[in-house]
């Protein structure tokens, strides 16, 4: 969006990403944006459930507490949590430890085995459970076996896949439509209660069963952002689908970044058949119409055999990875004969130490651009098959298939904001990924698509 | 420039088999029996049990033959099944099928519509729309492009660089629901959002029909063009502030040339060829997106085709739809490229 300043920062490629972010307030606002969606998305148990995060006193047992909520965690969020609460002590951390903040090897490694102990160690001694399946702690409440009271709630006291069915297709409640009589009744907008001219038949009222922990019926908190057919939170499932939306993007990114740096490098290095062979593999993908190529592989996978969000971002990278390849492979087409690889060849070195050590790094400039830019896309093409209906499998939202929901048009909330967060999150992809090509790749055209 | 075209002709030769290969193999990798799911197994002939009838399915489509046999049946020319080409063990009665007599056979479904028929009534709907939006799309996205290249930096050009980033980054599915929404009963009630045609067209005169169909295009090529034009706009805009930096634009201005002059006659016909074979990828982006968009506003077009193909396992549709699509995608990067040759004498000369 703006020229390449001739005092742009030297240095390696992280440091000049850095640099390029920290100089655009877009690019800047769009990281603060893009790590609290990820937040929300990691804590996301923590901040929304039907779980009491404590429980002081159950059933006959009456000294012994439990942790209803982080019984439940599955071993892949415990250590998401764990590595996302070391990630926030990080300059605490600096102070403490790590004296030099140079030093950043050692403290991620350190992270990462902390929190992949953490979770092997959850995952060992808890019980196996179902995942998404809702509990009944609400109705222990209710019922008086467990005392309220003693009970400590996460913020938001609903749960992803918990249904209210008197509640289908709630407006946002702190909307006057959405109002609820005692009766159970809807005070006005389109669906008050009209009494049919021939019959004279009322429709049923359906009373709204107010759960502890829950925000009162017409409190504007209790559905902020409206419920869907079986009146589920929409809130709650917007926040819990952001695991999905945001990690296929990343996930599809770094495949496809790796699987064509690898293809690239070795049609670009070694030449000849290989060459040829890729070339050739990379033009039939290339004059793919993706969005097709993606849906056919899709729905010739197994659920059951891979999950479907590693299915899916697999399929994008499937797609997706002749771009890069092209890339990297010009770019190490243009080192192959440079002095320093001729003489890192002269000294003995194997072609994977001279690909890898000396030819890469230099080359692959214009590959993390392209991969920086392929999360964004890749986002919105997992938005469009969960649209259609291929994406992850119901109860688990994302979303796209949140948008999906309802097609009509009286059930607007629906539509409305999982489309907006899509939009939000995949422009901020894009704002990033433009401060990291003025970083890496000052040219103003996007030479990706050079001609053919 | 004619050895030009007849290389990159013969370039598309491998590239195709290679598309229709990678499609072949996709379609048969796929769990689940044709067969099983197909209705025109269930419901024909009640004579016969269940099993009989799938397998006479499979029999009919050469669903039981070596893989091989299936792919050369669906390459053609030659028709391979029983009531095939006398050269293949056939009975003669129909010689010919295949991508290469342009026969796809016919639809696994109840009424066995032949694919190529149906197929010849979806492209009808899909290709004036995708035509018709790039058209939009480069319509508007030159001016605009120059526009914002030569007021760089004001309020006005800042704005409109972030709505169109933004535009760029929509979900295509959700931006048609939006126009829905907005425009649609439920909003304006400006204009319809199903189909192409109202439910009684048929009745209409002639210019009422055409008026009818212009209406409910309105919002589908919108979805459409919208954000090819946000992509191509950028484009534009980086190739003219590109010239607009070069010597030579230097040069013109240097001499004393209008600055009209400077920036439509020099700085802009250097910077439009590049933007023609953005074309080529331009196009299957559209072809892709028609999927989306031929559901969002349930238009019976080639994109929609291909999805309920896939959804009911018909492999006859699925081949047809896809190598279609590809060939037309291949086609498009053709055209586009030749247009660039023809602009640029040294690409043809390389």
């Amino acid at each position: 969006m703006r020229d390449a300043r001739p005092d742009e920062p030297r240095g390696d490629a992280l440091s000049r990403i850095r640099a390029a972010i920290r100089a655009r307030p877009f690019a800047r606002a769009a990281l603060a944006i893009l790590l609290l969606l990820y937040s929300a998305a990691i804590l996301a148990p923590l901040i929304a459930s039907d779980r009491p995060l404590l429980v002081g006193s159950s059933g006959g047992d009456p000294g012994r507490r439990r942790w209803p909520l982080l019984e439940a965690l599955s071993p892949l969020e415990v250590f998401l949590i764990v590595l996302w609460a070391l990630a926030l002590l990080a300059p605490l951390w600096r102070l403490a430890l790590f004296r030099r903040p140079s030093r950043r090897g050692p403290a991620l490694a350190a992270a990462l085995g902390a929190a992949l102990i953490a979770a092997l160690v959850f995952g060992a001694s808890s019980r196996a459970r179902a995942p998404f399946a809702t509990s009944d702690w609400k109705a222990r409440m209710a019922s008086g076996e467990i005392d309220p009271r003693t009970a400590v709630l996460p913020p938001i006291r609903m749960g992803f896949a918990e249904t209210n069915l008197a509640e289908a297709y709630r407006p946002p409640t702190w909307l006057h439509s959405a109002e609820i009589s005692e009766a159970g009744y809807y005070v006005r907008g389109p669906r008050a209660p009209v009494k049919d001219p021939v019959t004279g038949v009322v429709p049923a009222p359906s009373p709204v069963d107010v759960r502890p922990g829950e925000p009162a019926r017409n409190s504007p908190w209790r559905h902020p952002l409206g419920t869907d057919s079986l009146g589920r939170d929409l809130f709650v499932r917007l926040i819990y689908g952001a695991r999905v939306s945001l990690s296929v993007g990343l996930l599809s990114a770094a495949a496809l970044f790796l699987i064509g740096v690898l293809a690239g490098a070795a049609a670009g290095y070694f030449g000849g058949a290989v060459d040829l062979l890729l070339s050739r593999g990379i033009e039939v993908v290339l004059c793919f119409p993706a969005f097709f190529l993606v849906l056919l592989v899709l729905s010739s996978t197994d659920p059951d055999v891979l999950p479907p969000v590693l299915s899916i971002a697999l399929v994008i990278a499937l797609v997706g990875w002749p771009s890069v390849a092209r890339l990297v492979r010009a770019e190490v087409l243009r080192l192959r004969e440079a002095d320093f690889v001729v003489a890192a060849r002269a000294l003995g070195c194997s072609p994977a130490r001279t690909i890898l050590v000396h030819v890469l790094p230099n080359a692959l400039g214009p590959a993390i651009v392209a991969a920086s830019f392929a999360v964004g896309a890749g986002a919105l093409v997992e938005a469009a098959l969960s649209y259609l209906g291929l994406g992850v499998q119901h109860p688990i939202p994302s979303w796209g298939s949140l948008v999906s929901e309802s097609h009509h048009a009286g059930h607007w909330w629906l539509q409305l904001f999982p489309g907006l967060l899509i939009l939000l999150s995949v422009t901020c992809y894009n704002l990033v990924g433009e401060a990291v090509r003025e970083a890496l790749d000052p040219r103003l055209f996007d030479h990706q698509e050079t001609p053919r | 420039m004619l050895r030009y075209v007849l290389r990159r002709l013969a370039w598309m030769v491998p590239t195709l088999l290679g598309i229709t290969l990678v499609v072949f193999a996709a379609v048969h990798a796929a769990p689940g029996d044709a067969a099983a799911m197909a209705s025109s197994a269930e419901g024909s002939d009640p004579g016969l049990d269940l099993e009989a009838r799938r397998a006479q399915f499979r029999a009919e489509h050469l669903l039981d033959q070596p893989l091989t046999r299936q792919y050369l049946h669906f390459l053609g020319p030659f028709d391979l099944s029983p009531q095939g080409h006398p050269a293949f063990g056939g009975s003669g009665a129909h010689p010919w099928h295949g991508l290469l007599a342009l026969d796809f056979g016919r639809e696994f479904g109840r009424t066995g519509v032949p694919v190529a028929e149906e197929l010849g009534r979806r492209l009808a709907v899909t290709i004036p729309l995708a035509l018709l939006s790039i058209l939009l799309a480069y319509g508007i996205a030159i001016p605009l492009g120059i526009l914002s290249a030569v007021r760089r930096g004001s309020l006005g050009e800042r704005a409109a660089a972030l709505s169109l980033f933004a535009l760029h980054s929509v979900p295509a599915f959700w931006l048609g629901l939006m126009l829905i929404l907005l425009f649609g009963a439920a909003g304006l009630g400006w204009l319809p959002v199903v189909g192409l045609h109202d439910k009684d067209a048929q009745a209409f005169g002639p210019v009422a029909y055409a008026w009818d169909t212009v209406r409910h295009a309105i919002l589908p090529v919108a979805t459409l063009t919208l954000p090819t034009l946000a992509y191509l706009s950028r484009q534009v805009k980086g190739a003219m502030v590109e010239a607009l930096e070069s010597d030579y634009v230097r040069a013109a201005r240097a001499k004393g040339l209008p600055e009209r002059a400077v920036v439509l006659r020099h700085a802009l016909r250097n910077s439009l060829l590049p933007l023609v074979t953005l074309a080529g990828s331009i196009l299957p982006a559209l072809i892709g997106g028609s999927v989306v968009v031929e559901t969002v506003f349930t238009i019976p077009g080639m994109g929609r085709y291909a999805y309920e193909g896939l959804l009911s396992r018909d492999l006859n549709v699925i081949l047809a739809t896809t190598t279609l699509s590809a060939a037309m995608t291949l086609a498009g990067i053709l055209l586009a490229d030749l247009a660039y040759a023809v602009a640029d004498p040294r690409i043809r000369h390389a």
